[in-house]
C-alpha cells in the first residue's frame, strides 16, 4: 500500500497546471509588440499627413505675392528668444485700456519672475504693429501696488524696464513708470533723462497693473527686451523681475517676429489646436507663428497613473526648445530650405511625447524663399496606444483570472477523483497484500475512467489468482487425503495380517509418517477453517480480567511442568469477545512461549488497561530474542523463525491465526524484543 | 448368527478394497460399490445392516448427500456413517443434519473405524432387545446408555452421534475434573486439530439447549479443556 503522505503543493497537478497557465503572459508581451508596430504605423502616416500639411501650407504662401517676406533679414549668430508682434489693422488708443486687444488675448505670452512660485510677479506680453510703430500691451500681476514718490525717482516703486538695442553692442535701457495711474514717464536707466518718443498710459487692475506702451519702430530695430520690476516695499530692493529676456547687451534681447498681414492672416486661417505652424524666412527667423502643441496628458485612470510611476521621466518640466525661439534650426529645416520637404523627429525634455516636424519649402518661381514648419506632437499617438495598453492588460488579466480560475478547477477535480482512486485501491488491498474489498469501477468515459476500470480489471485477475493460490492449501489437502488413507488403510491391513510376526515396525513407522502428514494436511486446513469460523463467530460480553484469570489457572493444569505468572488488572474489564477464539489465540501465543522459553523461568501473561482505549494482552517469556528485521513479517502467514527442527510441525500459521483474531476484535498484534526475552502483544479497543 | 452386512460406497477402488478386506477380515460381510446407481439398484432389493459412505464419488460432487436421503427415507434405523476427505464444517454439519449417524474424515484409522461400527451394531442390537440394558449411567439429569449410545436429559432423548456421544461420556465419566483436547479426541477416536474439538462441544451443547434452553453443565475451562459439572 503507497503511504498516503501530502504532498507539497509545488509538487502537485494543481500547482504544475497554474503554472502552465502563465504561459498567458505571451497575450500582453505580445500585444504590446503589436502596439508598438501600430505606434510606429500611425506615426509614418502622421508624417505623411503632416508633410502634405506643410507642403499645402507653403504652396498657399508661395501663391501670394512674394513680398510677404517684407520684413528684412538680419544675420544673426545664434537663435535667440523672439517675441510675437501681431500685424494690427488699425492704432490702438493709448489709454492703458485692453478693448482693443480683446481678440488677440488668447495669443499672450506670459512671463514669470519665478517659475515655481504662483506669487512671484508675472508679466503677461501682446504686442502689434501698425505702420511704423509698435504697440505693447503688458499686464503685470502685482498683488502690492507701490507707487513711487516722483517722477524723479521711478526705481522706488514698480516699474517697467524697457531695453533697446544701443550702440556698440550694449543695450539701451529706459524706466518706465508713474507716481499715479495715468500717464507713464519714461526715464532712460543711468541718467533718469525724460525720454518722450516713447509713451504710454498705466492703469491698475484687479491683480496689478496693466501698461499700454507705443514705441517707434526705428527706435527697437526689431529686438527688444521689457522686464516688470516688483517692490513691495518703498524704496526698498526689487522682489522679483519678470523679464522677456536678458537686457544687457543687444545679442540677448529678444527678436520682435513681425509678419506681414497676409501671413498672419493665412496660418490664423489654419487649424493651430492640435498642430503649430512656422514660417521661417531664408535665414531660418521666424517670420510668422501660429499654434501651440498639444501636450496636455490625461492621467486619470488608476492603470496609467501606474504606468506613469514606472516611467521615470514623468513628472518632470517640459521644456519645447523651439517655444518662443527667434531663429529655428534642425536637419529638417535645412533640407526644407535646400529645396526638399523633410521630417524630423525630437524630443522635448522632461516628456515622453516625441514632436514630429514636417518643413517644407516656399518656391517662388523656383527659388526658396523661405521654409514652413509644421510641428505635432505624438501625444495623441501615445495616448491611444497607452489606452489600448490598458484595456490589453484588463483583458489579459481577466483572461488569467479565468483561465487560471477553471485550470486551477479542472486541477482540483481531477486530483480529487485521482485521490479517490488511489484510496479507493489502498483500501482495496490490505498492508500485506490480501484483497480486503470488492471494488466497483466508475462510470466515467475518460482516461481516469478508464485506469480505474483497468486497475479494478487487473484487481478482478488478481482476486481470483489469489483465491485460487488461497484455496490451493485446502484443495492440495483434500487431495491428498484419498491417497494418504490408501496408504494409511494398506498399511493397517499388513498390520493386521503379521499381528504377530516380526518386521512390524517399519510398518509403525510408516504409519507413523501416515499420521503426521494426516496432522500436516488438518494444520494447512486451520487457517482457512478459522476465516471460514470467524465469518459466523458471535461475540458476547464478558470480563477480560476473570477471563485471563480462569484461563492462567487453566494452563497450569494443562502445562504442569512451567511456571506461569499473571499480572492482571484488579479492575473487571467487560467487552464484546468471542471467547473461544481469543482462548484460541492466547494459546497460540503461550504454546509458542512454551517452545522458547528458558527452561526454568516464568512464562509471565499480563493485561493492562492504559488510558488511550486499548487493552494489552501481553505474553512474555525470558529466551533467544527475534531478529529486528523479522519482527514485522512475524505475524504473516507461512512465516515461521524457528532454527531448532524438533520434530513438531511448524507451518506459520500459528501467529497468522492471532493476527487474524485480533483484527477480527478490531484489534491488532505484535512483537517486541525486551531485555532478556519477546513480548508477543494483543492490543484490543476498549470502551470504558 | 448371520454376518452383518457393511456396504461401502467410495469410488476410490484401492480404498474400497481395503475397507472390504479389513471389514470382511473383522468377521462383516462387506460389499462395495463405486457409484450410487450401483447402490441404488443394490439397495431396492435388501438393504444391508450398516452403510458407509464417501460424499463426493467420482464426477457425482454431492451423490453421497442423495444417497443418504433416500437411505433415511427407507429406514430410520439404519445406521449411517459419512467417511470422506471433506473436513469442512458445513459438509459435517449438511451430513449430520440429513440423518447420518457419525461423520468420519478419511484420516481415521482402520480400528477407530470398526470400533465406530461395533458400537453402532451393538446399539442397533440393544434397540432390538427389550430388556434394560446394563450399561446405565446416571448423572443426575443425565441418563447414558452406553450399549445403545442413548442419552437422556430430564426424561428427554438426545440424539448424538457416536463422535459426540463419546465426547460426551468422557466428560462424564469423571464429573467436575478437566478432560482436555487431546484426551476427547483419544476417546472419541479421531484426530483433528482443536478448533474442530470446540466445533463438537459447541455441537452437543447446542442439542442439549434444544430440549433444555437453560443447560449449562458442559463448562469450557479455557486454557485447558472442558468439564462436565454435576
Amino acid at each position: 500500500m503507497p503511504e498516503n503522505t501530502r504532498l507539497h503543493f509545488t509538487q502537485t497537478l494543481r500547482f504544475k497546471l497554474l503554472l502552465a497557465s502563465l504561459s498567458l503572459v505571451m497575450i500582453p508581451w505580445a500585444g504590446y509588440h503589436y502596439l508598438s508596430e501600430m505606434e510606429r504605423s500611425l506615426r509614418q502616416a502622421q508624417e505623411v499627413l503632416l508633410l502634405n500639411r506643410a507642403e499645402v501650407v507653403a504652396n498657399m504662401l508661395a501663391t501670394n505675392d512674394g513680398d510677404w517676406l517684407a520684413d528684412d533679414s538680419v544675420t544673426e549668430a545664434a537663435p535667440v528668444q523672439s517675441l510675437y508682434v501681431h500685424p494690427l489693422r488699425s492704432p490702438p488708443a493709448i489709454d492703458g485700456y485692453d478693448e482693443e486687444w480683446f481678440d488677440l488675448k488668447p495669443k499672450s505670452r506670459q512671463f514669470r519672475a519665478n517659475a515655481t512660485d504662483a506669487d512671484a510677479v508675472s508679466l503677461q506680453w501682446l504686442a502689434g504693429f501698425y505702420g511704423d510703430s509698435i504697440y505693447i500691451m503688458v499686464e503685470i500681476s502685482d498683488p502690492i501696488l507701490i507707487y513711487p514718490q516722483s517722477e524723479r525717482a521711478l526705481s522706488r516703486g514698480d516699474h517697467l524696464l524697457l531695453a533697446l538695442p544701443g550702440p556698440s553692442g550694449k543695450s539701451r535701457k529706459y524706466r518706465i513708470g508713474t507716481p499715479a495711474p495715468g500717464w507713464v514717464n519714461v526715464v532712460e536707466y543711468e541718467s533718469n533723462r525724460q525720454q518722450t518718443a516713447i509713451n504710454g498710459e498705466w492703469q491698475e487692475t484687479e491683480d496689478g497693473y496693466r501698461v499700454e506702451l507705443r514705441i517707434p519702430r526705428p527706435l527697437s530695430a526689431g529686438h527688444l527686451s521689457l522686464s516688470a520690476v516688483d517692490i513691495d516695499e518703498a524704496g526698498a530692493n526689487p522682489v522679483g523681475i519678470a523679464s522677456t529676456s536678458g537686457w544687457d547687451s543687444n545679442k540677448n534681447l529678444s527678436r520682435l517676429v513681425m509678419p506681414t498681414m497676409q501671413v498672419d492672416s493665412l496660418l490664423h486661417g489654419l487649424d493651430g489646436k492640435s498642430h503649430r505652424y512656422t514660417v521661417l524666412n531664408r535665414e531660418r527667423q521666424v517670420i510668422g507663428r501660429y499654434g501651440k502643441l498639444d501636450q496636455a496628458v490625461d492621467t486619470n485612470t488608476l492603470l496609467s497613473r501606474l504606468l506613469a510611476l514606472l516611467s521615470l521621466s514623468a513628472g518632470d518640466r517640459e521644456l519645447d526648445a523651439r517655444k518662443g525661439v527667434g531663429r529655428l534650426d534642425g536637419p529638417e529645416i535645412r533640407r526644407s530650405l535646400a529645396g526638399e520637404g523633410a521630417v524630423y523627429r525630437y524630443k522635448i525634455a522632461g516628456s515622453k511625447s516625441l514632436i514630429l516636424s514636417a518643413a517644407q519649402p516656399i518656391m517662388v518661381k523656383h527659388r526658396t524663399l523661405g521654409s514652413v514648419v509644421v510641428e505635432r506632437s505624438t501625444q495623441e499617438i501615445l495616448l491611444l496606444q497607452q489606452s489600448a495598453f490598458e484595456r490589453l492588460l484588463l483583458i489579459s488579466l481577466i483572461l488569467f483570472i479565468i483561465t487560471g480560475g477553471t485550470l486551477l478547477l479542472f486541477a482540483t477535480n481531477l486530483t480529487r477523483r485521482i485521490t479517490q482512486l488511489s484510496n479507493k485501491y489502498s483500501r482495496a488491498v490490505s498492508r500485506d497484500g490480501r484483497i480486503m474489498e470488492k471494488v466497483q469501477a466508475v462510470k466515467d468515459k475518460d482516461e481516469l475512467g478508464e485506469l480505474d476500470r483497468s486497475f479494478s480489471a487487473v484487481l478482478k485477475r488478481s482476486t481470483a489468482y489469489t483465491g485460487y493460490l488461497e484455496s490451493m492449501a485446502s484443495r492440495l489437502s483434500h487431495e491428498f487425503r484419498t491417497p494418504l488413507a490408501m496408504i494409511q488403510s494398506s498399511l493397517e491391513i499388513v498390520r493386521e495380517e503379521r499381528a504377530q510376526g516380526s518386521g512390524s515396525s517399519y510398518i509403525e513407522r510408516a504409519l507413523d509418517g501416515t499420521r503426521r502428514l494426516n496432522l500436516i494436511l488438518t494444520r494447512i486446513g486451520e487457517a482457512s477453517r478459522l476465516e471460514q469460523s470467524l465469518q459466523s463467530s458471535e461475540k458476547e460480553k464478558l470480563d477480560l480480567t476473570a477471563f485471563c484469570s480462569a484461563l492462567c489457572d487453566g494452563y497450569a493444569i494443562t502445562y504442569p511442568q512451567v511456571e506461569f505468572t499473571c499480572r492482571l488488572s484488579t479492575d473487571p474489564l467487560w467487552m464484546e469477545l468471542s471467547p473461544d477464539l481469543i482462548s484460541q489465540a492466547i494459546d497460540k501465543l503461550v504454546g509458542n512461549a512454551i517452545d522458547y522459553h528458558q527452561p526454568g523461568s516464568a512464562i509471565i501473561m499480563e493485561v493492562e488497561n492504559d488510558q488511550s482505549e486499548a487493552v494489552h494482552i501481553k505474553v512474555k517469556n525470558k529466551g533467544p530474542r527475534i531478529a529486528e528485521s523479522d519482527v514485522s513479517k512475524l505475524f504473516y502467514a507461512m512465516e515461521s523463525k524457528r532454527e531448532n527442527n524438533d520434530h513438531q510441525i511448524h507451518l506459520g500459521l500459528g501467529l497468522y491465526l492471532v493476527r487474524l483474531i485480533a483484527e477480527f476484535h478490531g484489534g491488532s498484534a505484535r512483537v517486541e524484543n525486551e531485555a532478556d526475552g519477546v513480548c508477543f502483544v494483543i492490543t484490543l479497543p476498549y470502551r470504558s | 448368527m448371520a454376518k452383518k452386512q457393511v456396504a461401502i460406497i467410495e469410488d476410490e477402488e484401492v480404498i474400497r478394497n481395503n475397507y472390504i478386506d479389513y471389514l470382511s477380515r473383522q468377521g462383516y460381510s462387506a460389499i462395495g460399490y463405486a457409484n450410487r446407481e450401483q447402490a441404488l439398484t443394490a439397495f431396492t432389493k435388501a438393504l444391508p445392516d450398516l452403510v458407509i459412505l464417501d460424499i463426493g464419488l467420482a464426477d457425482d460432487i454431492d451423490g453421497g448427500f442423495e444417497l443418504c436421503r433416500d437411505l433415511r427415507n427407507r429406514s430410520n434405523t439404519l445406521p449411517i456413517i459419512f467417511l470422506t476427505a471433506r473436513d469442512s464444517d458445513f459438509d459435517s454439519v449438511a451430513g449430520l443434519r440429513l440423518g447420518a449417524d457419525d461423520y468420519l474424515t478419511k484420516e481415521i484409522s482402520l480400528p477407530h473405524l470398526a470400533a465406530r461400527i461395533a458400537a453402532l451394531f451393538r446399539r442397533v442390537d440393544a434397540m432390538e432387545q427389550t430388556r434394560p440394558s446394563e450399561s446405565l449411567l446416571t448423572r443426575g439429569d443425565l441418563q447414558l446408555d452406553r450399549d445403545r449410545l442413548t442419552i437422556q436429559w430430564k426424561q428427554l432423548p438426545i440424539n448424538l452421534t457416536v463422535t459426540e456421544f463419546w465426547m460426551l461420556y468422557a466428560l462424564v465419566r469423571h464429573p467436575g475434573h478437566v478432560r482436555s483436547r487431546d484426551q476427547l479426541m483419544e476417546e472419541a477416536h479421531i484426530y483433528v486439530d482443536g478448533a474442530s474439538i470446540t466445533t463438537h462441544i459447541k455441537r452437543i451443547r447446542r442439542k442439549f439447549q434444544q430440549v433444555d434452553s437453560d443447560f449449562n453443565r458442559i463448562e469450557s475451562v479455557y486454557g485447558a479443556g472442558y468439564r462436565w459439572n454435576a
